[in-house]
């Protein structure tokens, strides 16, 4: 079949499933999308891969796994999104008295409103109140109860042939087929989880099973007595407040103004996504109550670009290796990283100390611009950090300070409290040197990438006028003291957030969203004689979405936005962008949901791109980036075939005008159509 | 000569006014009461000539015709005439119309088929529209197929919503290689009160700036409706009023465009 073929069948499809639905129906919970949307609404694809494939997988598993919240103990509290140590000890207290016998009981907990209850429900049940098994080891029916196997797979592909795929290989040409294929084999049970991962990327060669670019895999003991984790394999690490050790994601700054500033650790979690380097390997456990013990021992390879000999950058985080270049640094350099952490309950909090040792077998230098002055360089490296995360009366009280090897300090610390029984505050303070390096960080501030070079002042306030509407905001001010990317000196900046919820009843919710964000940069202008000078000027970029969801029936939901964006570069004049969309959600059967969207956009630059986060595949995040001209739609189903086996289906379109080529280099598409075709499939038993 | 001159001057003519109006070549909503409401009707319930804007709100009440003419800024080569014709079938509502616009040294020709149905409360419409165009004198014409798809709902008594999408399938004009325009539009009609409805459109060609387009329908007196709306890209005003019986009815406003002046338009239904 060709492509063309392909395309007009497809587009058919689409129309057909929108516009002819079936007659029966109900409806599901779209929360863990909801959160990752106003997580990762205003973060660049790139960015956001990172993190957010662990984020979505993470937030995905919790909600097929809730916690139960008439058994589970403090830290499994702490794991779901809107539970800060606060609610979680309320939540303790409260069971005490007496076990919840209905999940919406919560709202009679201390500090829990209906904004918080609707960020935790995807993610707790009540389940059983009993005892657990204890100390029946030896008993199969111990390793066994609850045990769930999962098989995926899962196949990708841009419809349209890019360069890459047509140049040869010796010419720099990608080695494989453009198909991105993942497949995963998992069995968890109350104290176990077994685990292989396995992934290509397109362009990436598969040679057999065994002939995955990417492979992972993990054996897990969980809950076990006192032994709380126990991973041989692959795992991720989050620690205290991020500045030491982080992996696996985070909420940061968005459309939840409090309750995401502070981060609630997750300590060792198995590993099994496909982002290809925020992980460890080897052998982590962690053990203990009120005290908690954990250490960590990894050695995994890492690719990185070469200087000269043994001197390279620091490993890159995309995991692709396509081409005869990318293929030969492929494991070129060796990370080791030994550490531990200890974590004291005490009647004033959670008192935590972390730190290790990484050595890398290469010796890792940064590359030359002024904006890499403090980045690492060397082979080896510590950082040793303490944290604390407590209460004072109402407000819960948290932070962090690190120290790193060349002796760089960072710090951040912050307060959530509630302003009487309508308001909650968030206030966090950060400061990390500039030559603050400690890169299996994540601490909360502007950059994305490690904490570094970065003092900033958050003020975030979510105020219910009344059981409708909701206002929140949040100021954020920042500066840089030495250079960044694109700078020769110091840049500072501010943004802020307004945001007015409307609930109109159950079915209909407006919202209207206000950002702005001012930083300086530099530009170059030409003075009266004819020589170019650098200034500093100030960036601005404002947007204002009004967006309108409305359950029409039990089966049918319908989703508008429009979203205006402007941004003036320093020293340039204004420019504008512009989306609007239109999504219709349709659940004909239980087993059946149908995706649908068509979108508009039309920007004048890239600085005025837009972005929409859009329903995809299991754990796939998409969150896509819009600009020039054009047109976008898409369709997602998701198919529960039988008791035992899921089915979802993605196909999206995106036409650009007046493109004759789109992309550049190996990504390069001759035509004004991208569009991508995903399939993927679950066997549950 | 003077048909080349003629045929240049016509061009000229609907270049120049297209790049001012942002609608290239003819108008593409169509009734004497959207005109009158600023062409908000994206979202008006039962519209009588939804066939032309979102066909999801097609009126499946009753079987209905009509006529609609429109005299661009009091040009006579710049006129609009339709017609449509619609009739509620157990399988949903079917439609049927036409658009001419321009003479015989350039014009524009449409024919539209139009289904609606519902499901679930959902309201949700087809239009398949054959394009054709041709300059007059051998000047070369054209023809394409487009799909508009349209939805809407009603959020709760009298507020409305409806969103439409014109030529999702990107036609283009065969032998002229000119894409056909295709709008996104996304609107509000809520009735204020027993007297007053109140539309709002925000409209987006995916090559034209944004447009919002806001109009209001009062009953002025039994029968009698007055109109006004305004319309920004291009920016204009306008005023009209509607008579009606049961069998009948009747609609004219006149559109005033910033620069170029008064547009009237009128209509006439008849029900079955």
């Amino acid at each position: 079949m060709t492509v063309q073929l392909m395309r007009i069948l497809l587009f058919a499809v689409f129309w057909v499933l929108l516009l002819f639905p079936a007659t029966v129906y109900s409806q599901d919970t779209t929360s863990v999308e909801e959160q990752l949307e106003k997580a990762f609404e205003e973060v660049d694809a790139e960015e956001s891969g990172v993190a957010g494939e662990q984020l979505i997988q993470f937030l995905e598993d919790l909600s097929s796994n809730p916690i139960n919240i008439n058994r589970a103990g403090l830290d499994d509290l702490l794991q779901v999104p809107g539970i800060n140590l606060k609610i979680a000890r309320s939540i303790l207290d409260y069971r005490n008295k007496k076990p919840f016998e209905t999940s919406e009981e919560l709202l009679e907990v201390k500090g829990i409103g209906p904004a918080t209850y609707g960020r935790m429900q995807p993610y707790i049940t009540i389940g059983e109140s009993g005892t657990q098994l204890r100390d029946m080891y030896l008993r199969p029916g111990y390793w066994l109860a609850n045990h769930k196997f999962d098989i995926f797979s899962r196949y990708q592909q841009n419809l349209e042939t890019r360069e890459g795929y047509t140049r040869p290989a010796s010419s720099g040409g990608y080695l494989g087929s453009p198909v991105k294929y993942y497949q995963r084999l998992r069995m968890t049970t109350n104290h176990l989880s077994l685990n292989l991962t396995q992934e290509k990327d397109p362009g990436e060669v598969l040679t057999g099973v065994t002939g995955f670019d990417y492979t992972s895999g993990h054996i897990a003991f969980i809950n076990n007595g006192k032994l709380n984790d126990l991973v041989i394999g692959d795992y991720s690490l989050s620690f205290g407040q991020g500045l030491v050790v982080w992996s696996g994601g985070t909420f940061g700054k968005g459309r939840e103004v409090t309750g995401t500033v502070s981060k609630n650790e997750r300590g060792i979690k198995p590993y099994s996504s496909a982002q290809e380097t925020d992980f460890f390997r080897g052998i982590a456990a962690s053990y203990g109550e009120r005290v908690e013990l954990t250490a960590f021992y990894s050695d995994r390879p890492r690719t990185a670009s070469v200087i000269s000999g043994d001197t390279t950058r620091f490993p890159s985080t995309n995991g692709f290796h396509r081409t005869m270049n990318e293929k030969e640094r492929k494991n070129n350099v060796d990370q080791l990283t030994v550490g531990g952490r200890m974590r004291v309950d005490t009647r004033i909090g959670l008192i935590g100390v972390t730190g290790y040792y990484n050595s890398f077998s290469s010796y890792i230098t940064p590359g030359a611009s002024l904006s890499n002055r403090y980045s690492f360089q060397g082979s080896e490296n510590s950082v040793l950090g303490i944290d604390y995360r407590g209460l004072l009366g109402n407000a819960f009280l948290f932070g962090e300070f690190a120290r790193s090897q060349n002796g760089g300090h960072g710090a951040v610390g912050g307060v959530e409290a509630p302003i009487g029984g309508d308001t909650e505050l968030a206030i966090l303070y950060r400061n990390y040197q500039r030559d603050f390096q400690s890169f299996f960080a994540s601490g909360f501030g502007e950059s994305s990438s490690s904490p570094q070079n970065e003092e900033g002042f958050y003020v975030g306030l979510r105020h219910n006028l009344n059981q409708k509407i909701t206002f929140s905001g949040y100021f954020d001010q920042y500066y840089f003291a030495s250079p960044t990317f694109g700078n020769t000196q110091a840049t500072g900046g501010f943004d802020m957030l307004g945001l007015t919820e409307v609930f109109f009843n159950s079915r209909l919710n407006v919202y209207l969203l206000l950002r702005s964000e001012i930083r300086d940069e530099e530009y170059v202008v030409t003075n009266d004689l004819g020589t170019e000078e650098l200034r500093v000027g100030q960036e601005k970029r404002s947007s204002i979405r009004a967006n309108f969801e409305y359950w029409v029936s039990s089966a049918v939901r319908l989703r508008s936005r429009v979203e205006l964006v402007r941004h003036q570069e320093a020293g340039e004049e204004w420019k504008s962008g512009f989306l609007i969309y239109q999504d219709l959600r349709l659940q004909p059967l239980n087993k059946l949901r149908i995706d649908g969207r068509i979108s508009l956009f039309d920007t004048d630059s890239f600085n005025t791109r837009v972005y929409q986060f859009e329903s995809d595949l299991l754990y796939v995040m998409s969150n896509t980036v819009l600009y020039d001209q054009g047109q976008r739609a898409y369709l997602t189903v998701k198919y529960d075939a039988t008791e035992f086996l899921d089915i979802w289906f993605k196909y999206g379109v995106t036409v650009f005008e007046d493109m004759q080529v789109l992309g550049s280099g190996l990504s390069e598409v001759e035509g004004n159509i991208r569009d991508s075709i995903g399939l993927q499939a679950r066997l549950r038993f | 000569m003077i048909r080349i001159q003629h045929l240049l001057y016509k061009i000229s003519l609907s270049v120049v006014f297209g790049l001012i109006t942002s609608s290239l070549f003819a108008q593409l909503t169509m009734g004497a009461k959207g005109l009158g409401m600023g062409q908000a009707t994206t979202a008006i319930p039962g519209y009588e000539w939804a066939l032309f804007a979102n066909p999801a709100l097609l009126n499946s009440d009753n079987a209905a015709i009509g006529f609609y003419g429109l005299r661009n800024y009091g040009f006579a080569e710049l006129t609009d005439m339709s017609a449509t014709g619609s009739v509620p079938t157990k399988l949903g509502v079917a439609a049927l119309g036409f658009h001419r616009y321009g003479d015989n040294l350039f014009s524009e020709t449409r024919i539209r088929f139009g289904y609606k149905n519902d499901w679930q409360m959902l309201h949700f419409g087809v239009v398949a529209n054959y394009n054709h165009i041709s300059f007059g004198a051998d000047y070369g014409s054209g023809g394409a197929l487009g799909l508009d798809v349209g939805i809407a709902a009603e959020l709760a008594e009298d507020l409305w919503i409806g969103a439409r999408s014109t030529n999702v399938n990107h036609p283009e004009y065969g032998d002229i290689d000119e894409e056909l325009a295709r709008e996104m539009a996304i609107g509000f009609t809520y009735g204020l009160n027993e007297l007053a409805v109140f539309a709002f459109d925000v409209v987006k060609d995916v090559r034209f700036p944004v447009s919002y387009r806001g109009g209001l329908e009062i009953a002025v007196i039994e029968d009698l409706k007055g109109r006004v709306g305004i319309t920004t890209e291009p920016l204009s005003y306008s005023l009209g009023f509607g008579y009606g019986k049961d069998r009948w009815s009747f609609n004219f406003a006149v559109q005033k465009h910033e620069l170029l002046g008064f547009s009237p338009g009128i209509d006439f239904m008849l029900y079955f």
